[in-house]
């Protein structure tokens, strides 16, 4: 779970590092390979976007206690 | 480079490790009758995939490679030759198994994750890095597979 403003920032970092991933594996591998590797990374990939959603879902003052 | 201790939150300290499989083995495989199961697939998984002869790296995350007694599964990366996905359509079925990920769960319990060498070893250090922070971003060390033979 996302808690703090940092774990955010590194969480965004992470989900941005593996859309360039799966951007650089699609022009580098076959069609019927690309849908191969890419399934999981677009499950893991939704999870860890759901967990971003999740923090920007709740106002700065419900996760205060967190950050403070 | 060995193993180092795990912190004790029980992941392996940030960083990558690498070590032979026996010793991962010894390590990670032996403690509860879930770790002993999950190494026989990991064996498994990798035997596979070695028999395309054309595994280059493997890396290995997630929470077998730490302290927890009942570890969910296996997470690996699979770092292929250039040029393997053009032959992946051609696999027998018992090797493609091995790179379709829900198969790959079910007769081995893992995420696998794979590329070929093509992606390059910038996109090959940021995964890495990426798999250095757990979805409860908790900094943690990733163990790649040095070969036995």
């Amino acid at each position: 779970m996302i808690e703090t403003q940092e774990q955010f920032e590194r969480a965004e970092e992470a989900s941005g590092n593996m859309k360039r991933f799966l951007l650089v594996a699609r022009h580098t591998h076959t069609p019927e390979a690309y849908t191969a590797l890419s399934a999981p990374i677009l499950r893991e990939l939704q999870e860890r976007e759901r967990d971003i959603l999740a923090y920007l879902s709740r106002s700065p003052e419900v996760v205060a206690g967190h950050e403070g | 480079m060995s193993l180092p201790a795990t912190l004790p939150n029980g992941f392996l300290p940030p960083g990558v490790y690498m070590a032979p499989l026996h010793a991962i083995i010894e390590r990670f495989g032996r403690a509860t009758p879930r770790r002993q199961v999950l190494a026989e697939r990991l064996e498994e998984l990798l035997r596979v995939a070695g028999a395309t002869g054309q595994l280059q790296r493997a890396f290995l995350w997630g929470s077998f490679p730490t302290d927890a007694p009942f570890p969910r599964d296996l997470d690996v990366f699979l770092l292929m030759q250039a040029g393997f996905d053009r032959e992946f359509q051609h696999l027998p079925p018992t090797q493609r198994d091995v790179f379709e990920h829900e198969r790959a769960r079910l007769r081995c319990d893992a995420d696998v994750f794979w590329a070929t060498a093509a992606i390059g070893i910038e996109e090959l250090t940021t995964w890495l890095s990426v798999y250095q922070l757990s979805r409860d971003m908790v900094p943690r060390g990733i163990v790649e597979v040095i070969w036995d033979d």
